[in-house]
């Protein structure tokens, strides 16, 4: 399995993980924003979503159709176990690397 | 609009696996859009299937959804191979930014009539009542789109299905002031409340809603604002109308957009709106028929339905005579512009013009993209090694006909959009040329190209196909030896376009001699008087009237003027027309006439000779009750002498009621060139007379002028308007639609001229390919280079002979059809016009074939010969 995983993505993937149950292509664009403070582009969501679901970062499930959607179904996303190794491998690799920083550059 | 093709995008572009997820969220995300606008909605829509057009995204190309890697490649291969052989990349690429840049104008121009008061947002919802006269037989005479002040209210308070209505009077040659700027206004609309939210005019300045409550309220656009105003703002600004009322400026709106029927300048409370004085009617009289009315529907109701109901019972107003004689009916506003409903006053226009143009334009890229094809070919055909090359290495059929098309798209794109860069940079000189309107080309951007995209990949999979298959069906060993592929059809379609191109240019250049001639002849033909150093002072009728006696004395102690007189009419044959009824005729006999009302001097003044009697003489009692003059014309049409005319007794409509004939004059112009001279009364007792002709003999024009203009202050006040026309500049004018098409046509012949130069290049250059060998071993043995040119030439001439033949018949029919447009004209010498023009093409041709020719006399036989 791949495991690379870019800025961007890991962004859309914790924002999946913070959405928990809820997390489709609207909610997680808007749960972004909000936290990013601008505008994402649906296109780079699309396709980041798509990357990572080929990556095996992530397992879609259909939902229920709503007429505001004009009939369509929500694709739900939530992080494989394989996704959540990932965002921690490189949670741990940033730790140790601001601690290996020497004490004047810290802070 | 832009929805749907953006959904098109996305469904044709979206890879299926996805694209009902990414629908639902952009249909999700669009619906909370909280945008008033829908355009804008519509665009970030747009934008959003834009950013989704990435690699990971889109449909694959090769449906076993392997990656393509060859795709990138293609793409790349396609730009070497352009810019390799720039000496035929470059031709074909002008041709069809020409071509493309053409077609945008005339769609633009095309556009702007089509959406004609389309910019309403409530357009599907507004209507307009008309007036339906129908005779007996079937006949409308009259057709208005105007009815009864009463209707509009009438109807809105009768039917629940009307939401909102105004009446609309446009109101004329009022005086409208502020502090010392006073100004003759044309363009005043009187409307209801209800105006404003129906019709999207949008406020700069202030707010809609109750901007026209107040009697005294007045809404001004924002020139209008800026005439008067200066920077300033407008809101509580007092002006005064008439020097009579006092309004309050509640409002600045922009300007109405040119493709509006509705073109005004003020907005007034149709409620402050008074009978002129001296009308029979009232504003209950339902016969007045001159108010527009404008009524919004409820959505989804039947307006047949409406229309039937609405119009029985506004006819419940007449009596039983009339209203069996007339059909109230509605008219959806978007229909205003090109409908049969049409009183002389709101812009209208001709729906086959707009169609021709579009024609026209299809024309163009048709022509243009044949040329593109055909030159392509030969581009393709000097790359049939590279391709076998390509197929020996093991590339697929597919992707060789993949390469080919993919260049061809590549070079229509890229014309594509150079061209839309060009006629964006270069719209505001389209504007001068043309009065092309640029706000309207700015809304037309995105439709423009999106259109322009697909018309330019069409293009280029029509031009790729062609040698895309030839290539494929090519041997692999044929073409390592450098053997060429012919077409049979392909050669038939170049030659007839040569033809076709030819007799274009030739039609075109003829016509655009012609035309010339006609406009030489047109400035320099004598009118009948004599307009050299005549300026019209335009002023308020009344105060003029009142203070003429003073006036005119003090303008004759102006050094530099040399006579002063007076007119209603500015000789753009603007006249009234009235019956003209001569003693012991009976008044069903007679003939109508125009009037033009001047004062004594006016004839001197002009020049205008005598042909029997005498001219009107100053301050006579007797000339100004009963002094008629008429002209030849005039004469002529009564079947007598100008000379046994004289002192005869006559009837001029109501004006001069007991006239006697004083003189008779030469014919003059007094309108423009393309109608005949009307029989003409002239009349000294004063009809409507509002313009001071001036005659000056000095060229110091400034200071004359200022001097006037002081004077005239100083005696009529300061209210009074005053604007200075040269008569000359007021003449051009009536030529302005010529000058404009002059324009046109000088454009066209460029492009006529580009396309058939390069269609002949093409034609040419294939024929210098495929015939490579040919002419090197006639070389070696011996051929000189005459030999080899005549040989050449002989080729093409008589393809180029034939498209100048084929001219004639357009020059001739074409050329009649517009001289007969005026009513003077050049003797219509066509085959003249048309053997220039054919001379001119013919050099054209002789010029580009010799041009190719130098690359034969450049051909090392040896290089050519050493292939096999």
């Amino acid at each position: 399995m791949k495991s690379s995983l870019g800025h961007f993505e890991e962004l859309v993937l914790l924002t999946i993980c913070i959405l928990g149950d809820g997390a489709y292509g609207v909610s997680i664009k808007k749960e972004l924003e909000g936290r990013l403070g601008k505008k994402t582009s649906v296109g780079a969501m699309q396709s980041a979503l798509r990357r990572m679901e080929d990556k095996g970062f992530l397992l879609s499930r259909v939902g229920a159709a709503t007429p505001e959607r004009g009939g369509r179904k929500k694709k739900y996303f939530s992080a494989t176990q394989h996704g959540i190794n990932v965002l921690k491998t490189v949670q741990e690799l940033r730790t140790q690397m601001w601690s290996a920083m020497p004490s004047t550059q810290g802070s | 609009m832009i929805k749907k093709i953006a959904n098109v995008l996305l469904k044709v572009c979206c890879n299926p696996r996805f694209y009902d997820d990414i629908r639902g969220d952009l249909e999700e995300e669009y619906r909370q859009d909280s945008s008033s606008k829908s355009s804008i909605k519509e665009m970030r829509y747009l934008s959003a299937v834009i950013s989704l057009l990435r690699p990971s995204l889109i449909r694959p190309l090769v449906p076993n959804n392997k990656p393509n890697l060859m795709f990138p490649s293609h793409l790349k291969t396609a730009f070497r191979n352009l810019s390799k052989h720039k000496g035929q990349s470059v031709p074909i690429l002008f041709g069809l930014v020409a071509a493309f840049v053409t077609c945008q104008l005339l769609f633009v121009a095309a556009q702007s009539e089509y959406q004609f008061d389309g910019f309403h947002k409530k357009k599907k919802e507004l209507y307009r009542i008309n007036y339906d006269e129908i005779k007996r037989g079937g006949e409308h005479p009259r057709m208005l789109p105007t009815v009864g002040p009463p209707t509009a209210s009438f109807v809105k308070n009768n039917f629940s299905e009307v939401v909102r209505a105004s009446t609309v009077r446009h109101s004329e040659g009022r005086i409208v002031s502020y502090q010392d700027k006073v100004f003759k206004e044309n363009d005043l609309f009187y409307v209801d409340p209800d105006f404003l939210e129906m019709f999207d005019f949008e406020f700069i300045q202030g707010t809609k809603s109750g901007a026209l409550k107040d009697v005294n309220s007045i809404v001004l656009t924002a020139s209008t604002a800026k005439k008067y105003f200066g920077n300033e703002t407008g809101l509580g600004k007092i002006v005064s109308l008439d020097n009579q009322t006092l309004y309050t400026v509640k409002g600045v709106v922009e300007d109405p957009p040119k493709q509006s029927s509705l073109q005004f300048d003020f907005l007034l409370p149709f409620r402050s709106f008074k009978v002129p004085a001296g009308y029979p009617v009232t504003l209950d009289s339902w016969g007045w028929v001159s108010f527009y009315a404008f009524v919004e529907l409820k959505k989804d109701i039947s307006v047949e339905d409406f229309e039937k109901r609405m119009d029985a019972l506004i006819k419940t107003n007449f009596n039983e005579e009339r209203s069996a004689a007339i059909d109230f009916t509605l008219q959806p506003i978007t229909e205003m512009y090109f409908g049969e409903f049409w009183n002389g006053d709101l812009p209208h226009g001709n729906k086959k013009d707009a169609d021709m143009l579009l024609l026209l334009a299809l024309m163009v890229l048709l022509i243009a993209g044949f040329n593109f094809a055909s030159l392509f070919l030969s581009f393709t055909v000097g790359r049939t090694k590279e391709m076998a090359i390509r197929a020996l290495s093991g590339a697929k059929l597919g992707a060789l006909w993949f390469q080919v098309v993919l260049d061809a798209i590549v070079l229509a794109y890229t014309s594509m959009l150079l061209a839309t860069g060009i006629s964006f940079l270069f719209m505001e000189v389209f504007h001068e040329l043309v009065g092309w309107d640029l706000l309207f080309y700015k809304s037309q951007l995105v439709v423009l190209f999106l259109y322009s995209s697909i018309l330019a990949v069409l293009v280029g999979v029509a031009a790729g196909i062609v040698p895309a298959v030839l290539i494929v069906q090519q041997s692999v060993s044929a073409a390592l030896k450098g053997v060429f592929l012919a077409s049979k059809s392909g050669n038939f379609v170049r030659r007839t376009l040569v033809v076709v191109q030819f007799s274009v240019t030739t039609f075109i250049i003829g016509f655009v001699l012609l035309f010339n001639a006609q406009q030489t002849f047109m400035t320099n033909r004598n009118l009948g008087f004599n307009k050299e150093g005549v300026v019209v002072m335009e002023t308020f009728g009344e105060e003029l009237n009142a203070h003429y006696t003073t006036l005119r004395h003090a303008f004759q102690s102006i050094p530099g003027v040399e006579s002063i007189s007076l007119s209603g009419e500015s000789l753009d044959g603007d006249n009234g027309s009235v019956p003209f009824v001569l003693e012991g005729v009976a008044e069903e006999d007679a003939n109508p006439i125009d009037i033009l009302g001047v004062a004594d001097g006016w004839l001197e003044m002009m020049e205008v000779p005598l042909l029997a009697g005498r001219y009107p003489v100053r301050r006579s009692k007797y000339d100004s009750i009963h002094a008629v003059v008429i002209n030849k014309t005039a004469v002529d049409a009564l079947g007598t002498k100008p000379e046994a005319i004289l002192g005869k007794k006559v009837r001029v409509g109501g004006i001069v009621t007991d006239g006697i004939v004083i003189g008779v004059t030469e014919d003059f112009h007094f309108s423009s060139l393309h109608e005949q001279v009307a029989p003409v009364a002239i009349l000294v007792p004063r009809t409507q007379v509002d313009k001071v002709y001036l005659k000056f003999n000095t060229t110091d024009l400034k200071s004359v002028i200022g001097a006037i203009e002081n004077n005239s202050k100083k005696i009529m006040g300061g209210g009074v308007p005053l604007a200075f026309t040269f008569l000359d500049d007021a003449l051009n004018k009536l030529y302005k639609k010529e000058k404009q098409m002059g324009h046109l046509i000088v454009a066209f012949s460029f492009l006529a001229i580009a396309l058939s130069v390069i269609g002949l290049y093409g034609v040419t250059l294939y024929y210098i390919q495929s015939n490579q060998k040919n002419i090197g071993i006639k070389k070696v043995v011996g051929a000189g280079n005459w030999h080899l040119f005549l040989q050449f030439f002989s080729r093409f001439y008589w393809l180029i002979l034939i498209g100048l033949v084929l001219a004639y018949p357009m020059v001739h029919q074409f050329g009649l059809q517009w001289l007969n447009n005026f009513a003077y004209h050049i003797e219509a010498r066509l085959f003249y016009f048309f053997a220039q023009g054919a001379l001119f093409s013919f050099v054209l041709a002789i010029l580009v074939v010799a041009l190719q020719f130098l690359k034969i006399v450049a051909l090392n036989p040896t290089k050519v010969l050493v292939d096999d």
